[in-house]
């Protein structure tokens, strides 16, 4: 599966936003991508291992509720992506 | 449109723009086709802007002769996507240096009624004098020949006097052709010498429409002040729609707007109901980085039953997500009460991010009913709900620390008191309450208490702690309008000297916004700098590329800098309440923002500004400064 962070937070990770990955549930792919860069942890999640409230996340590009932000099965082919749902202006 | 020389070579000087000199004293209405000298000239907004405050400036904000500025992005009025923004420049009744001269400000604004000055040909407008009786001015095309140069008329406008925003909208709205927008103050922007931080009403085609209030404001820095100051009360854009300008690329870059990553965290479609500025109040309470209390957040779960999520849940209110003219991204969460078919009754707020908690949350009050008459009611009174709220806050909290020793307001505000709260609003948008009308940066120096007035260069603070946020103080028109450094700490974690350095100076970073502001769009339309850079090539023929972006936008920066050091301001203007250089405990986010950390921070934001302020030639001299 394919893996998106934030614009802002690829320098973090290698300098890329996109990463391929094998994971089973959401969750399973945000823990491998913390895993594999330390520095994203704080960035993304919270007390608990939670994902904190100022990101949402699109599976397949469709948005997931946050219930169901880690517990959602991937396929290999399938697509999430991790955005900032915060703005102002 | 701005018009291109026919058959040049696609270069700056080959385009011209049409300015219109309005004299309010004299009734009368001088035009002049003008040669573009450079870029900023073609793109306009506040870039072009500001090349013209800086040949006028002023001791007074209210001076009969001060410059009330209107001007239009390049892409106002086309059919890019959100190209809808109508600027307001001035020296600001608010904005000040310590010097006490009034500095440069802006204010943009969306609705259609920029559009319709695209439409009768009109690029920029400068306003000056002051009309003896309270008057509109009325602009329609000839009738005779749509395309032939407008036609201005001065009328009587005793009728308006006194009335809300809506209702002088509405009022002119029966009284005029069914084409016609308005910029309108409220009763605000009429007793401007009270009230300093009035807004000038821009209408929508959904206001006009439906009756509600629902117009779109250009609410900071007293905009609407410096036009009640001339005794006009409106202006009349008047003009059947024609086919906007558009260029090859636009379809595909509107789908982008209104269907591409950049603007789903505004969407509902994208977020399944989440979308908008609301969501705010999620993201910041979920780290306890809320202002609430005048920007000091409890650390409790207060704020909770203002999260969208609970709104919906009473049952007692309908959200729609609602659009601008022709917008895709329909980021309008509008309120109503639930009718009795379940459907939307009676309108009752626009809720976003910053009234909602400027109004509420920061004022300790919980009660979403209570949140959207107060917000209303500013909307209503012609006021900044950003600077009305972070007055009212200050006021608030100055009487919590003084009840006890009987300085306290009698009359209040306090902290969750609604009815005080309505009274206060009321009072100043009405001209009654002149301590808290002249906001918090002169009410805080009259009271002597400063550390806690939440304002930089007299601009109150949006809703951002600026405990997480030492960008501030260098925002030029406003501290969320025009210095993206506000979510930083949230989203990037980052507490280092040279990150904050950078992210305050860098034209794709803190200084990002000034691009939208001089081109003409909504900062939510969130397109990068190649895409913007294909959309103006393709509709002028100029060579842009995104550098010629970056560099655009810190010239622009630089001459507000410059506008700025003109009016007195020294670099002991740029700082920050110092109470927020304390910690709070309270927020879940790191505290770095210290005063040792910011006197660092200060030293060299200032000298890269400074540095970069020598190495740029910026063109025309500006006007030296009054005596």
């Amino acid at each position: 599966m394919q893996i998106k962070v934030p614009e802002e937070l690829a320098r973090y990770c290698g300098g890329r936003e996109v990463w391929q990955l094998e994971a089973a549930t959401s969750a399973a792919a945000i823990a491998q991508l913390v895993d594999r860069f330390p520095d994203l942890k704080q960035r993304l999640l919270g007390s608990g291992g939670r994902l904190m409230a100022h990101l949402i996340v699109f599976h397949n590009g469709a948005v997931l509720a946050v219930p169901e932000r880690s517990q959602r099965a991937l396929a290999a082919t399938d697509e999430l992506e991790i955005m900032f749902l915060a703005s102002g202006g | 449109m701005i018009d291109q020389v026919p058959g040049a070579a696609a270069k700056p000087d080959d385009f011209e723009f049409s300015r219109y000199h309005i004299d309010l004293a004299a009734a009368s209405v001088r035009s002049e086709r003008v040669r573009c000298q450079d870029l900023d000239d073609v793109l306009g907004g506040i870039a072009r802007g500001f090349k013209g405050l800086e040949q006028h400036p002023v001791r007074d904000a209210y001076d009969p002769q001060a410059v009330l500025l209107m001007t239009l992005g390049i892409l106002s009025g086309t059919q890019f996507m959100t190209g809808l923004r109508t600027y307001f420049l001035a020296y600001s009744p608010l904005k000040r240096s310590r010097s006490g001269l009034p500095s440069a400000m802006w204010s943009a604004g969306s609705g259609k009624f920029g559009t319709k000055l695209r439409y009768l040909g009109i690029d920029e407008m400068v306003m000056t004098g002051r009309s003896a009786k309270p008057v509109l001015l009325h602009i329609q095309a000839d009738p005779d020949d749509p395309a032939a140069a407008p036609q201005f008329r001065f009328e009587d406008a005793e009728f308006l006097v006194g009335r809300l925003v809506n209702d002088k909208i509405q009022t002119l709205h029966q009284r005029y052709s069914p084409n016609a927008h308005y910029a309108v103050i409220g009763p605000a922007g009429e007793n401007y010498a009270s009230a300093r931080f009035a807004a000038i009403a821009l209408s929508t085609e959904n206001q006009l429409k439906s009756g509600d209030p629902k117009p779109r404001f250009c609410g900071r820095g007293g905009m609407g002040g410096i036009m009640g100051s001339k005794n006009l009360l409106a202006i009349v854009a008047d003009i059947k729609d024609t086919r906007a300008a558009s260029a090859d690329n636009f379809t595909e870059l509107n789908k982008e707007v209104a269907r591409g990553p950049g603007s789903a965290r505004f969407r509902d479609d994208a977020t399944d109901g989440l979308g908008g500025t609301w969501a705010n109040f999620v993201a910041l309470n979920d780290q306890h980085a809320l202002p609430e209390r005048n920007f000091a957040p409890t650390g409790t779960e207060a704020s909770v039953p203002l999260y969208r999520q609970h709104v919906q849940e009473t049952g007692n209110y309908v959200i729609k997500d609602e659009s601008c003219y022709r917008c895709g991204i329909k980021c309008h969460k509008n309120v109503y009460d639930i009718g009795e078919d379940g459907k939307a009754g009676t309108f009752r707020a626009k809720l976003d991010f910053e009234p909602l908690n400027l109004l509420a949350s920061n004022l300790g009050i919980f009660d979403v009913d209570q949140a959207c008459t107060l917000v209303a009611l500013v909307d209503e009174m012609g006021l900044d709900s950003i600077s009305c709220g972070t007055t009212l806050s200050y006021a608030m909290e100055f009487n919590e620390r003084h009840k006890a020793d009987g300085q306290a307001q009698v009359e209040g505000p306090f902290y969750g008191d609604f009815e005080s709260t309505h009274k206060a609003i009321t009072d100043i948008g009405e001209g009654r309450l002149e301590l808290l009308g002249q906001g918090v940066d002169r009410m805080a120096t009259e009271l002597g208490e400063m550390t806690y007035a939440m304002h930089c260069k007299g601009l109150e603070l949006p809703a951002y702690l600026p405990q997480t946020n030492p960008g501030y103080p260098w925002a030029l028109a406003g501290g969320h309008m025009s210095m993206r450094t506000f979510l930083l700490l949230l989203f990037e974690r980052e507490t280092g000297m040279d990150y904050w350095v950078d992210a305050i100076t860098n034209p794709d970073k803190g200084l990002i916004p000034l691009r939208d502001d001089i081109i003409g769009i909504c900062k939510f339309a969130t397109l990068n700098h190649d895409q913007m850079a294909s959309a103006l090539t393709a509709l002028t023929g100029l060579e842009i590329d995104a550098g010629t972006l970056r560099d655009l936008i810190m010239r622009t920066f630089l001459r507000g800098y410059r506008l700025e050091k003109l009016q007195g301001m020294t670099p002991d203007d740029y700082r920050l309440p110092s109470e927020s250089h304390r910690e709070y405990p309270e927020i879940d986010l790191p505290h770095f923002n210290t005063e040792e950390f910011f006197a660092e921070l200060h030293q060299k934001v200032i000298d890269t500004f400074d540095r970069l302020l020598e190495e740029h030639d910026l063109g025309t001299q500006p006007a030296p400064a009054l005596a």
